[in-house]
């Protein structure tokens, strides 16, 4: 009986960190088509919620395989991902409250190493992982969309300078259509399976399923595919907004140079097993395509900013997810732990968006 | 430490990922050439010129929706 109720709380724990991951990450996707008016704000979350519905079901790759490589497998349990889940939560609710992109892998990661180090030790943390899978990722996905969308822009301007600027941004505005497509369809197929195989996970730990030889059910990819896709057309537009304006004034070859760079950047890494963060490197292609035209047009403090939160998203997470496992190892190894945590985490929610909804909304879509 | 990582991965990545970036936009902004200039062609009453850009748009056209095509199969056959 209480392992079925930490199931079930680790089930919509994992539900409700794929709905913000959704949320987080709209901006990775659409923000440049909503700040070059490539498409309506409301269109454009739409599309992407779509594709990232649609990518969810393209590729069940999923595996029990949370964190793997990182942390020792027979080492986590479902107590473990749940403190894993709630830091990657909070991390993710942070970053979004002050607007700023960052990756929901890593604070995953985070979360899991965070939990995993206080309930087991250092030993289960693979230092090796941790290098190959989030360090060296995350330095060289910005940096090559940095320069892919800076040579790409320099190259479109070459190519179009001559022409006329209505037919030119028209064009740009119909790429960034297909550019952000196939964004969001990559973002969909990557990062719901992470939820997909959380939910696994739990329910082999659980004795539901068969360690080996297993099945994704068919419900969990359902439930997986609609918390993205509800999150995603959710909109996070506080995230929207510093991507789409606040790193540069984009005009639509930008977008596009971005965006497109940002597609190739991804999917050549996917294709080549090396999976790099779509928010890494979409900022990275915004910077690359402002810096390219005119160097002080990046805003440099805004993108210092964004990459702290870089920085700070592995030990933030680790400590929240260390902290939610403690407070629930605190009473007991059965289910009252993760009840206590689930509703102090509520309790939090309500007290923060409760205060939010008083003052009424900071920013809106059309912001 | 540094001996596991897999860094002839990376080192494909380094010169796909930019070829791949620079096709798409090359590929797109020809389009828009081809498309801009068939027009302004046609509108000087220079058949043989708009026929020409418009080769070029669809050709141009054909290489973008290859690159898509080759991103879409990239993204399922994960």
């Amino acid at each position: 009986m209480s392992s079925d109720i930490v199931l079930y709380i680790v089930i919509a724990t994992a539900l409700a960190f794929d709905f913000t991951n959704g949320f987080h990450d709209t901006a990775n996707a659409i923000a440049t088509s909503i700040s070059t008016r490539a498409m309506s704000p409301r269109a454009a979350v739409l599309m992407s919620a779509v594709l990232n519905f649609a990518g969810a079901f393209i590729s069940l790759q999923v595996a029990a395989t949370v964190a793997s490589g990182i942390i020792e497998p027979g080492a986590i349990t479902q107590t473990i991902v749940f403190g894993g889940l709630i830091g990657a939560i909070a991390w993710n609710l942070a970053t979004w409250w002050f607007g700023l992109p960052s990756s929901s892998s890593h604070a995953l990661i985070g979360g899991m190493i965070g939990s995993a180090f206080v309930a087991k030790g250092p030993s289960v943390i693979l230092g090796d992982g941790v290098v190959e899978k989030v360090i060296i990722p995350a330095l060289i996905a910005p940096t090559l969309a940095f320069a892919v969308a800076g040579t790409a822009i320099l190259i479109a301007y070459r190519l179009v300078g001559r022409q006329r600027p209505g037919v030119v941004n028209r064009g740009y505005r119909l790429g960034q259509l297909v550019t952000g497509s196939l964004f969001s369809l990559a973002h969909g197929t990557n990062d719901a399976q992470k939820t997909m195989g959380i939910i696994t996970l739990a329910l082999i730990a659980h004795g539901s399923l068969p360690a080996n030889d297993f099945e994704v059910p068919t419900w969990v990819v359902v439930s997986s595919a609609s918390a993205i896709a509800l999150g995603t057309y959710s909109g996070g537009w506080r995230i929207i907004r510093t991507m789409g304006s606040r790193i540069i004034k984009m005009d639509p070859a930008q977008g596009f140079s971005a965006q497109g760079a940002g597609s190739a950047v991804v999917l050549s890494a996917s294709h080549l097993g090396f999976p790099l963060s779509t928010t890494h490197v979409i900022s990275g292609g915004v910077m690359g395509a402002g810096a390219a035209k005119r160097l002080s047009a990046v805003r440099w403090g805004v993108a210092g900013n964004i990459a702290l939160a870089w920085v700070l998203t592995l030990p933030c997470a680790a400590v929240i997810g260390g902290a939610a496992y403690a407070l629930c190892s605190l009473f007991g190894s059965d289910a009252v732990g993760v009840i206590v945590v689930l509703l102090l985490v509520l309790a939090l929610l309500a007290a923060a968006f409760g205060t939010r909804v008083r003052r009424g909304p900071a920013i809106t879509a059309e912001a | 430490m540094l001996a596991q990582i897999e860094w002839g991965k990376i080192g494909q990545l380094l010169w796909a990922a930019p070829v791949a970036g620079i096709a798409v936009a090359i590929t797109f902004s020809l389009v828009i050439v081809g498309v801009a200039r068939a027009g302004d062609a046609r509108r000087d009453g220079a058949g043989g010129l708009a026929a020409a850009y418009s080769v070029l748009t669809v050709v141009a056209t054909a290489a973008f929706a290859a690159v898509v095509v080759f991103g879409v199969w990239v993204i399922i056959a994960k």
